[in-house]
């Protein structure tokens, strides 16, 4: 800041008071080219002004300044003298702040200097803002930080770093290799390519997904639900990352699932045949561990009893103390005894296989679109019974727990897994005709079995009878009509013309209907011939193959339950949109079209799911898709009726030899005790288990006794 | 959010997987460029829409003066005739249109019938009489005024400096602001709620250290009970833009781009309260 512009600076600020501007300005020149002269003529008015203004200021501070000798001492007049009096109030501004340092004068001719430099609107009205901001500024000049000084990592900083990083691009610092690099990747492809047509030929006829992200990206923007424009591209490259896996059939955007700390992009995909085969190896053989009774379970053979459970005697009541140590050894505890925790037998509703039912696709699901794929665990009944009974949001984190009552059996995973399920199932449609079912020769073709002539026989039932046969119908994959035409858009705006392609879950949690009852009683059978069998291997005679005759009590339970037995069954596959349940006055789907006014031609039908908000379709020409864009909630007319917390359970009785008042004992019957304790299970290591089988009879009986007390 | 940045507004606001078709992008946008002339508002806003089974409505508001007291609401359902929203005074219409349960049908002048919860008189923890539950008679219009006003009381929302009180009292839009820095943009006692302050403006400057009379007057969106559950921040298109998302109200989303005055906030869902929310976390 050079000092004859903040002099004039000071002068003009001072002299646009009302009462001296016009004299004082005149004066400016002059008083700057000589500024020892005495001015006579204006020495009261000038006086007037600097008086008026800051006279409190000037007697304040004169003292502080004079012995800093900032004001020149050349000017020291007669006190009514302008050139005085500027420079006391210039003296005065200039002062320096002692906590920052900084000066009045300073601040307020940058302030200037932005005002007229920038121009803003209405500063005036936002002064104490543009003051603050200049002077926020003020400690970001580069004299004060330096800028190479500390260089802090911005924000866009490490995502950008991972989004080059999951584009996997060619490094362009070896340029020789680059380009030999280059072709060994395509002659990689080719090769790849050539292999997999070879395997994969037969399957080729069952892509029914639309992979081509950015094509559906078009029509999304169109519709007026997408998901935003930059990802799309990064989520057509990751896609394709994902499409390339070998063993990966075909795969399509599924949709996205919002958390509260970061969204799920979701990815369906079908596996190959090969992929589907090894997996189902593995699956099978665990399910037939877990179906087995738990008793003939691996390393569940029944524990022994563990030899002291409960107080071993209750002291004080007998004044056992007082007994010979002969006679309390043969005593009985009287309290009862802990009671031992004991093992349930529980089944689940075993999981559908893969390759089948829920678990016909699998899904994939990724935070960052830059991220590695993610698959998810396959779906259980229990997992989807559970997930509609409870409502929860999204964490972003797939390992994040659960908290809900009734209990979920998994993690976000799972609860993710089991929602894209229902959401899928629910809300996946397509106009009539789009998709048609696969054709005997087919579906043979899509299994990988050389047809025999029993299951040609089942499936030409199938086809006569589709009513008989809806829960074998239902689990299907459906392909498209290569012979479907799109019906003028008017003729499709109704809920009549739109089905269900993929099928219902029913209220158990499987596609398939599974007979609780019929798993049971195998369950019952095996375990009784696995115990005959073990007692038998005891007894140390031969195994005698004979068949279990049903018990009394079996037959009874089955004529009780004969009514439960009747498989349920819901809506079958490809079942109109408009049959959907529905909460009474919501219709189940809403439909618009994209132009309702303009542009006729190119319209599109968009269908947005009520029941799970954020679910859409549209149709333009022969493409149709569904997505979901949402929270993963359900639709509820006002809050979700959750399920009430059961009574808390009624705890231990306790009777009055449970408190009971004993003084502490000594030393030396603690001794004692510790001795006589170890006396016994000395003892009954020797007798064997029988004893302790006996002792905890009689434990029981002291129990009942005192329950009727 | 504010038309001047319609387009880009909208693209930021995608995050919450819904937006405007290209036809009812520019019906609206142009038509409330001539609602602002024609009423010589000083800022046109575009509030968002309410899903209904036949029409939706679509809301938008101005402001002459003072952009917190001096809103009106605007709606309309071929996104280019607009018409005033009423202003609703009745409590009994704000309590019908919470309890309602129907889902908005597009008709302004449908009437329905709300049954209001009973009411009970306490004398000293016991129930002394119950009033029969009150049947109210609700205009889908009414309905509609109300659900704007508790959205936008409850869930409306700008970033810290943006809004800016004058001497006079009057609350304009800041002309200096410049948008949250890096450091600011991810915390949410910088997000104010666009509503006149409930808060006392004591309570409102104590929580800051650094005070400021004219913009910190509003009450900030980390206070909203319940406590850290009402609203989630997240930060996208490589943290360069904050999308914070209401809970309690489903649908709204707000946006701001760091270091950038643009900022803006918008409704798309069905006017449904999420009533399960203690429950969700």
């Amino acid at each position: 800041m050079d000092n004859p512009s903040c002099d004039r600076f000071s002068l003009g600020s001072t002299s646009s008071e009302p009462t001296g501007l016009p004299p004082c300005v005149p004066k400016k020149k002059k008083e700057e080219e000589c500024e020892v002269k005495p001015q006579e003529s204006e020495e009261p008015k000038c006086s007037d002004i600097i008086t008026t203004t800051s006279s409190s200021s000037t007697t304040i501070s004169l003292g502080a300044f004079n012995s800093e000798n900032q004001f020149p001492r050349t000017t020291c007049q007669e006190p009514p003298h302008i050139g005085h009096e500027l420079s006391i109030a210039k003296s005065v501004l200039q002062q320096y702040s002692t906590l920052s340092g900084d000066n009045l004068f300073d601040h307020m001719s940058d302030i200037i200097k932005r005002v007229i430099d920038e121009r803003p609107p209405n500063v005036i009205d936002f002064f104490e803002e543009f003051s603050r901001n200049v002077r926020e500024q003020k400690f970001h000049v580069p004299e004060r930080f330096p800028p190479t000084g500390v260089f802090a990592d911005s924000r866009m900083f490490r995502p950008a770093k991972r989004i080059l990083h999951a584009i996997k691009l060619p490094q362009t610092a070896e340029g020789a290799d680059y380009a030999g690099d280059e072709e060994g990747a395509e002659e990689l492809t080719y090769a790849d390519a050539e292999l997999h047509i070879d395997l994969d030929d037969s399957m080729r006829l069952f892509v029914t997904f639309n992979e081509r992200v950015e094509q559906l990206q078009f029509y999304w923007n169109q519709t007026g639900f997408s998901i935003s424009k930059d990802d799309i591209f990064q989520l057509a490259s990751s896609i394709n990352r994902l499409q390339t896996h070998p063993s990966i059939m075909q795969c399509r955007f599924w949709g996205c699932i919002y958390g509260l700390k970061a969204p799920y992009y979701i990815v369906e995909a079908s596996l190959t045949r090969e992929e589907v085969v090894t997996r189902l190896a593995m699956m099978e053989e665990e399910m037939a561990e877990k179906a087995l009774p738990m008793r003939m379970q691996k390393n569940r053979e029944p524990k022994a009893a563990p030899a002291h459970v409960g107080p071993e005697l209750t002291p004080g009541l007998y004044g056992w103390e007082s007994f010979p140590y002969e006679e309390l050894q043969k005593m009985t505890p009287k309290a009862p005894a802990v009671p031992l925790v004991e093992e349930m037998e529980f089944y689940d509703i075993p999981p559908e296989y893969v390759g089948k039912g829920c678990n016909r696709y699998s899904y994939f699901v990724v935070n960052n679109l830059y991220d590695d794929w993610i698959e998810l665990p396959i779906v259980t009944p229990r997992q989807i019974v559970i997930s509609r009974m409870i409502k929860k949001f999204f964490t972003g984190d797939l390992e994040a727990d659960i908290v809900a009552y009734p209990c979920f059996p998994g993690k976000e995973k799972h609860y993710l897994r089991a929602t894209i399920a229902r959401i899928t199932s629910g809300t996946y449609i397509a106009p009539q005709g789009y998709y048609r079912r696969m054709t005997k020769r087919e579906q043979n073709l899509f299994d990988g079995i050389i047809p025999d002539e029993g299951e040609e026989e089942e499936e030409e039932e199938n086809f006569n009878e589709g009513e008989e046969d809806t829960i074998e119908d239902n689990d299907v994959m459906l392909l498209k009509n290569e012979n479907f035409e799109i019906e003028p858009l008017s003729s499709l705006a109704t809920l009549v013309a739109w089905v269900h392609v993929r099928p219902n879950i029913l209220n158990q949690g499987r596609i398939v209907w599974y007979d609780e009852e019929k798993a049971r009683k195998e369950r019952e059978k095996m375990l009784a011939l696995y115990l005959k069998m073990r007692l038998m291997e005891e007894m140390g005679e031969e195994a005698e193959e004979e068949e279990i005759e049903d018990g009394e009590e079996e037959g009874e339970e089955e004529e009780m339950l004969e009514g439960f037995i009747q498989p349920e069954t819901g809506p079958p596959i490809l079942s109109s949109v408009a049959s959907d349940m529905t909460f009474a006055p919501i219709p189940p789907w809403l439909i618009r079209f994209t132009s309702k006014y303009t542009n006729q031609k190119e319209r599109m039908i968009v269908l947005q799911s009520n029941l799970w908000p954020g679910a859409f379709t549209f149709v333009f020409e022969n493409i149709c898709e569904s997505v979901y864009l949402g929270w993963g909630h359900k639709f509820t007319p006002r809050n979700i009726p959750f399920r009430h917390l059961p009574m808390v359970q009624e705890e231990f009785v306790h009777g009055f030899q449970d408190f009971i008042e004993a003084s502490d004992p000594t030393v030396e019957e603690e001794l004692a005790y510790n001795e006589w304790l170890l006396s016994k299970q000395k003892k009954s290591e020797v007798s064997g288990g029988e004893d302790d089988n006996f002792e905890g009879d009689e434990m029981d009986d002291g129990d009942e006794e005192e329950d009727e007390q | 959010m504010n038309i001047e940045y319609f387009s880009e507004g909208l693209e930021c606001l995608m995050y919450s997987g819904r937006k405007l078709s290209p036809e009812q992008r520019i019906l609206i946008e142009n038509s409330l460029i001539v609602l602002l002339q024609e009423n010589r508002f000083s800022g046109m806003y575009f509030w968002g829409r309410i899903t209904a089974t036949k029409n939706d409505y679509y809301i938008a508001f101005g402001y002459t003066n003072d952009c917190l007291k001096d809103r009106r609401y605007f709606y309309s359902l071929d996104q280019y005739q607009w018409q005033l929203l009423p202003f609703v005074q009745s409590p009994k219409i704000f309590q019908a249109t919470v309890l309602a349960r129907e889902p908005f049908v597009g008709d302004p002048s449908l009437q329905m019938f709300v049954k209001l919860d009973p009411t009970f008189n306490i004398v000293a923890n016991q129930v002394v009489s119950i009033t029969r539950a009150e049947v109210v008679k609700l205009k889908e219009e009414e309905r509609l005024a109300a659900i704007v006003f508790i959205i936008s009381e409850e869930c409306a929302i700008s970033p810290r400096g943006a809004l800016y009180k004058m001497v006079d009292g009057r609350v304009i839009p800041n002309q200096m602001f410049r948008g949250l820095n890096d450091l600011q943009i991810d915390n949410l006692s910088y997000y104010q709620l666009y509503r006149i302050p409930r808060n006392d403006l004591k309570t409102n400057l104590s929580k800051r250290c650094d005070y400021n009379y004219a913009i910190d007057f509003l009450d900030t969106i980390d206070g909203v009970i319940p406590l850290g559950q009402s609203f989630i921040l997240n930060m996208q298109r490589n943290d360069r833009v904050a999308i914070i998302k209401s809970c309690i109200w489903q649908g709204m989303t707000f946006f701001h781009k760091v270091d950038s005055r643009k900022h803006g906030f918008l409704y798309l869902g069905d006017g449904r309260k999420n009533f399960d929310l203690l429950f969700m976390y």
